[in-house]
């Protein structure tokens, strides 16, 4: 008889900071251990801009992000199973995780509706009324094959008040069960539950603690990021990490930005994804710990330094912000040289605040990063409330 | 920048350059098949994977149309070409037209050429044209020229064509002379004349009282697509014609997206560089270079009796008959595409107009056609060139 196969999941924390809730830890997954807090690039469609697999193993990138939505309209799930699955489909050894494709749908789909039984929509390509139940939504996402599924939760704008949010917190608990009950492969798969509730303090609790009652190996913070205000925002994020259980992963959906990142580090979340890096390199962006440039401004045409002299990324070793400004929006390789070197950046950044919570250093860290992002210390009345309820002061 | 001739077939020469500022005590074996880039890079290829297509020497083709944009920014960058494009190690070559886009014709005047930049016109004269190679300080550069003629060109165009590129030329020619900045960079000669045998003789006869390091066969085509079209037969006469006249011991170039057997054929009657126009064209269209180069690739059931289809070198990825297609692009290639990749993945990459698409064919063609010109040196070697034309058109791969 073998052993017992190690769970689909297994988290271990490695270091806490002494002042803030900040935690280091690693996520075992089938496919690859995962050091955390993680920032995860965001490959749609199964690719990352033009990057190759070998590219992001070099940038040490552990795990990626695939959209349920698209990857099940394009290539659909059909070629995905004959693949074998969407790790061998794109020919990436390391972790994968796939969204609902719930929040797709209420976001790009104009007529999509929801009912009790999931969400209706009408087919983009035909008109024909499709529904994305949580049962169907599991299904795609066992087919695809990803370290990590997310239920089918019930999404409702992050600023939508009253009634309706109650009944998407209760609803996402009842999808919730829907998603764990239709589950075929717990064995190398874990379904995240997501805690709703909106900006209301108390739905989000209940919502957290009807979660914590499942014992799931992990959980999602949900329905932010979605144009509520900051100091909503943090609050959430914060009420959330106080309830959930510190010896499981903690992930909060869509964020990405450097500032907002060190934040919720410091309130104990450890995954984040956000299309934002790699999206914003497209047009030309490139990220620094000061801010953003846009390399296309003209001010570059002689700037012969690389994007940023502290990276040590292909594309900082090598390239000038000069010649990107020449190529940049023409030619393709200047979108792939800046997707490297800003998941390079999220990806350094998230290192950065591994070792300073290993070294319990972080309030440190966090200090000189906002200085640096905030030279005249005008920082956000949010970020100093926030990190200052987890006692990290802003001088 | 030194060119010799190591040894001549039936048909066909090796060779060797040497003597690359950059690359000190390298060589560069010829028939060469020049690198064609764009803004300064590979088209969708960075420094990082290149060096997983190849750790070879490369001599980069760079089209001043891609550059001239940019120009400001190298003239105060100050360390020439290949070090503002971020690939130091690699030297480079200068060519006032882009050998895979075409020319607008009708637009060079007396003594300005007309060089379309993205952002459109703009006109060229040599003594800005040197005054450009001097700040970019290439290896090799071709002078400027008006190679604006094709097999429709009307006498009274060939005979401006010719004129212009003399006059043209010998400017050039006299700032290259009197030049400090470019005593090592190797000049290369245009030879226009069209599709005139009597104009190609007169004009190859006098360039051949130059000292120059090589001349580029011009005026055949004006670029892009319209290149792969030409037969050998139609541009043999102009060819025999030219290298009749032309110094045997200099270097000769031949530019443009040729299709794999008139490129044999330019290899057999002794050209010596090409650029890599096809497999960038190719992978533009979303397709990939699948024909033979090698006996080992074909299958013995094939072979002889196997469909013949000068047409067929490639194949379209976005044919929805390989979304299922879990085979590599090509059985048995070695490139990092087909050891890793399906056709599938390329297929969904390509119709959901992900980047990574074009970077997968995009190393795929660029392999294929460096093992390709391998194969043809071989092949000079062994004398067996004409039994690699006919094996490059057997069409042997499963579309």
């Amino acid at each position: 008889m073998s052993g017992k196969a190690p769970p689909a999941l297994s988290y271990r924390v490695l270091g806490t900071c002494s002042t803030s809730k900040a935690r280091v830890g690693v996520m075992s997954l089938p496919h690859h251990d995962v050091d955390t807090p993680v920032f995860m690039p965001v490959g749609t469609k199964g690719t990352i801009k033009g990057l190759l697999p070998q590219q992001l193993e070099a940038l040490n990138c552990q795990i990626i992000l695939g959209n349920t939505y698209h990857l099940g309209t394009k290539p659909g799930i059909d070629i995905l199973k004959k693949a074998g699955g969407l790790h061998k489909f794109m020919s990436w050894p390391r972790a994968l995780l796939t969204d609902s494709g719930g929040f797709q749908m209420v976001s790009l789909l104009e007529l999509a509706e929801i009912t009790e039984e999931g969400v209706k929509f009408k087919s983009p390509y035909d008109g024909s009324e499709c529904m994305l139940t949580p049962e169907h939504s599991t299904e795609i996402q066992n087919a695809i094959g990803a370290d990590i599924m997310m239920q089918l939760d019930d999404v409702v704008h992050s600023t939508t008040t009253g009634p309706r949010v109650e009944e998407a917190m209760h609803r996402t608990t009842r999808w919730l069960d829907r998603c764990l009950k239709a589950h075929s492969r717990d064995h190398d798969q874990t379904i995240f539950p997501i805690v709703q509730g909106g900006l209301n303090p108390s739905l989000r609790e209940q919502s957290a603690l009807q979660h914590i009652e499942r014992d799931t190996r992990a959980y999602a913070i949900g329905g932010l990021s979605g144009g509520e205000s900051k100091d909503d925002f943090w609050r959430m994020v914060h009420l959330s990490t106080d309830l959930l259980p510190k010896d499981k992963p903690r992930y909060c959906m869509g964020v990405g930005f450097a500032e907002d990142l060190v934040v919720c580090c410091a309130l104990g979340v450890d995954m984040y994804d956000c299309v934002f890096p790699t999206r914003t390199a497209r047009f030309g962006c490139a990220l620094l710990d000061e801010g953003q440039i846009n390399l296309r401004c003209v001010a570059f045409e002689k700037d012969f330094r690389p994007i940023d002299s502290e990276c040590s990324c292909t594309t900082c070793e090598r390239y000038t912000r000069a010649y990107l400004h020449s190529i940049v929006t023409n030619e393709t390789v200047a979108c792939q040289l800046v997707s490297v070197h800003n998941i390079a950046f999220q990806l350094r950044l998230m290192q950065r605040i591994r070792a300073s919570i290993m070294e319990d250093t972080f309030p440190t860290f966090v200090r000189s990063f906002m200085k640096c992002r905030f030279p005249d210390s005008s920082y956000p009345k949010w970020i100093v409330e926030a990190l200052s309820a987890v006692s990290i002061v802003l001088e | 920048m030194k060119f010799v001739v190591k040894h001549v077939g039936q048909s066909g020469r090796l060779g060797c350059l040497s003597g690359v500022d950059k690359r000190l005590g390298e060589i560069f074996e010829t028939p060469l098949l020049t690198m064609y880039t764009r803004g300064g890079s590979v088209p969708h290829i960075t420094h990082e994977v290149l060096q997983m297509i190849t750790k070879e020497n490369l001599l980069l083709q760079m089209p001043l149309t891609t550059l001239m944009s940019a120009y400001s920014s190298i003239e105060s960058f100050g360390k020439g070409l290949s070090e503002f494009v971020g690939l130091k190690e690699y030297p480079c070559y200068v060519t006032p037209q882009d050998p895979a886009t075409e020319t607008p014709t009708g637009y060079n005047v007396s003594n300005k050429v007309a060089v379309w930049t993205r952002n459109g016109k703009r006109t060229v004269d040599p003594v800005k044209y040197m005054n450009m190679i001097e700040e970019m300080r290439p290896d090799m550069y071709l002078a400027l020229c008006d190679g604006d003629t094709d097999s429709g060109s009307s006498k009274k165009r060939i005979t401006k064509s010719v004129q212009r590129t003399l006059n043209l030329f010998r400017e050039c020619y006299r700032h290259h002379q009197e030049s400090k900045v470019l005593i090592n960079a190797a000049l290369l000669a245009p030879i226009e004349g069209g599709y005139d045998l009597h104009a190609r003789r007169v004009f190859s006869e006098e360039m051949a009282q130059y000292d120059v390091a090589g001349y580029v066969l011009d005026g055949l085509h004006t670029n892009g697509a319209e290149a792969e079209k030409i037969k050998f037969d139609t541009i043999e006469p102009v060819i025999k014609e030219c290298l009749k006249c032309l110094p045997k011991e200099k270097l000769r170039v031949a530019h443009g997206a040729w299709n794999p057997c008139t490129l044999i054929k330019l290899v057999a009657a002794g050209f010596d560089m090409f650029d890599t126009s096809l497999p960038y064209l190719s992978t533009e269209r979303g397709k990939a270079l699948v024909f033979p180069y090698d006996q080992n690739m074909i299958t013995p059931n094939t072979g002889p009796n196997s469909v013949k289809n000068t047409d067929h070198y490639e194949i379209s990825l976005e044919d929805s008959i390989y979304a299922e297609d879990f085979k590599p692009v090509l059985q048995n290639c070695a490139c990092l595409t087909c050891k890793q990749h399906t056709r599938a993945y390329i297929h969904h990459l390509l119709k959901s107009q992900e980047l990574l698409g074009r970077v997968l064919i995009m190393i795929h063609n660029l392999h294929h056609y460096l093992e390709f010109f391998k194969s043809i040196r071989r092949a000079i070697l062994n004398d067996s060139l004409d039994s690699l034309c006919f094996l490059v058109q057997t069409q042997d791969h499963d579309s």
